[in-house]
């Protein structure tokens, strides 16, 4: 019983961080039908970020955090503004087709230069942790899990009351009206990918500080959860990545009880298949942006 | 010096030709109608004129800016506003929402001219679009588009899926639209709606302007009802 409460315990935390990973993913996904193949990549981009400054300047990974998703959003708003722009207009394989090819590009060029070995940034506080009854709950893990959760609500806000947050739903639901009100789509296209980086910096970065990472097999198991939690949750769907997160986080956590090692990766694709079965529009509600009109 | 000065445009999609010769032009406050059978070409000259669809050849001029070939967004911003067949408003969106999009690139956010020409508005403000009406739908679109201040307003198919009543409360307020500063080009497949509203006219024909003229004198015309139902109801 003590070893299924604290599986489930740390699936939560592991859950939380999940949907943080994931929340950028599905907004792109939704606003711009663009599946984002290299959003794993992006995330341990952002690890590598902040373990530099941890490694070379001795900054706390939650310090580093603003860098990280500066340094992201910039990367990010560049790579839609000067190539994903260019297949926007496509069918859905070319564009699938160049964040594969981004995904590569990102892979090698991080294996260059960090080599690719597992890194881990170490924190005073990370091995620490206090207990509640028979569960221990690691203060890092718990940290980054509400940090995760805080800043996917900050997004879900963002969408919901902000101007730019309308204009980047506006867009997604259809481009052209968008653009006769004189929004640049582009330009918000550039944005929100810029946001996705960002938050999948962030998400690395909390990764690589309570476990660890590499560029060769971090990325492609972060892109594969992104996908299932979009899925489950709903494309463009805030807090349906929340809860696709937790739903996947303790599925994986209380599977790795039965299952042995490379078993426990089977199981987002358990979960994406039985959501596709029972429910195809997601966990809740239906997409934002089922009636996508074009030009 | 008119608002808009279209001249021999030639315009359609990808290879396919759709206006051909197309010569119209807008004077300021005046309300000007486009009428012209289903498949005409009269969404497309809209298009055209917001950038939405690229020119072949020809020339667009508004207040004295050649804007054929500019991008949707520059056009917007000199003060020519679309509102486009079908409306495509926000729905996810509240009529605040909506309204306040249409505001975007001028960043204006006071609603009280729209709320003044559609009273029905100001008491939904906070409604979501789609859980409206068709007739107030059309409304926000229209009011969405006001919201850009701009010079000169289209508005594509207004009467569409509306019953006759509402159609003539929503024209009602077009000229009151058009006095403010805000000309008016409007397409309509409803004929006699569309004559009697607008000062001017032009008819337009698989894809060329075949008659222009006075409303009130073309509304008298019987050759235009005729080819124009007869293409109608063919
Ligand atoms: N997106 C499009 N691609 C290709 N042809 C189109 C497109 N939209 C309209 N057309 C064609 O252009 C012609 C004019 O259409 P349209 O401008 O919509 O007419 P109207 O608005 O007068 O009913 C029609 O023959 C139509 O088939
Ligand atoms: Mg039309």
């Amino acid at each position: 019983m003590s070893r299924f409460l604290q599986a489930a315990a740390y699936g939560v935390v592991q859950g939380g961080l999940l949907g943080l990973v994931a929340v950028g993913f599905s907004l792109v996904w939704g606003v711009m039908n663009v599946v984002n193949f290299s959003h794993g990549a992006l995330a341990v981009a952002g690890a590598y970020v902040a373990w530099i400054l941890n490694v070379r300047f001795g900054l706390d990974p939650f310090l580093a955090i603003p860098v990280v998703a500066v340094a992201l959003f910039a990367f990010g708003y560049v790579v839609q503004r000067g190539l994903i722009n260019l297949v926007i207009n496509a069918p859905i394989f070319l564009t699938l087709l160049l964040t594969f090819g981004l995904n590569l590009v990102i892979l090698n060029g991080l294996q260059l230069l960090f080599k690719a070995d597992d890194r881990t940034i170490d924190t005073s506080y990370a091995s620490q942790s206090f207990a509640i009854g028979a569960v221990n709950v690691p203060y890092g893990r718990l940290a980054a899990c509400f940090l995760a959760l805080g800043i996917t609500v900050a997004l879900a806000l963002l969408m919901s009351r902000t101007r730019l947050g309308h204009a980047i739903g506006a867009t997604g639901m259809d481009r052209g009206a968008a653009r006769l009100m004189g929004i640049r789509a582009r330009h918000i296209y550039a944005v929100t990918f810029g946001i996705a980086a960002a938050l999948a910096g962030v998400a690395g970065t909390m990764i690589a500080t309570v476990g660890s990472f590499n560029p060769t097999t971090t990325p492609g198991q972060l892109t594969l959860d992104a996908f299932v939690i979009s899925v489950l949750g709903g494309l463009g769907n805030m807090y349906g990545a929340l809860v696709g997160g937790l739903v996947l986080g303790i599925a994986e956590s209380l599977g790795g009880l039965l299952l042995t090692g490379t078993w426990v990766n089977a199981i987002a694709m358990a979960v994406l298949i039985i959501t596709l079965i029972i429910r195809p529009s997601g966990l809740i509600g239906k997409a934002l942006y089922g009636g996508r009109v074009e030009v | 010096m008119s608002l808009l000065e279209v001249r021999n445009l030639d315009a359609g999609y990808g290879r396919i030709q759709v206006l051909w010769d197309v010569s119209i032009a807008v004077e300021p406050n005046q309300i000007v109608a486009l009428v012209g059978a289903n498949g005409a070409g009269k969404t497309t000259l809209l298009r055209a004129l917001t950038g939405m669809i690229r020119i072949r050849s020809g020339s667009i001029t508004f207040q004295d800016h050649e804007i054929a070939g500019s991008s949707i967004e520059s056009i917007v911003e000199l003060g020519i506003a679309h509102v486009p067949e079908g409306r495509r408003l926000f729905m996810g969106l509240t009529v605040r929402e909506n309204l306040l999009l249409g505001g975007w690139r001028k960043n204006n956010r006071d609603l009280t001219r729209v709320i003044e020409l559609f009273p029905a508005l100001g008491e939904r403000l906070n409604q979501t679009a789609s859980t409206m009406s068709g007739g107030e739908q059309q409304m926000c679109a229209i009011g969405r588009g006001l919201m850009s201040m701009p010079n000169l307003l289209l508005i594509d198919e207004l009467s569409l899926g509306l019953a006759p009543k509402t159609v003539d409360e929503i024209v009602a307020r077009l000229p009151e639209i058009a006095a403010s500063g805000t000309a008016v080009l409007l397409v309509e497949q409803d004929i006699d709606t569309a004559l009697s509203i607008s000062e001017r006219a032009y008819v337009v024909e698989t894809g060329r302007v075949t008659k222009s003229g006075i409303s009130a004198e073309l509304l008298a015309d019987p050759t235009i009802q005729e080819s124009y139902l007869g293409l109608a109801s063919g």
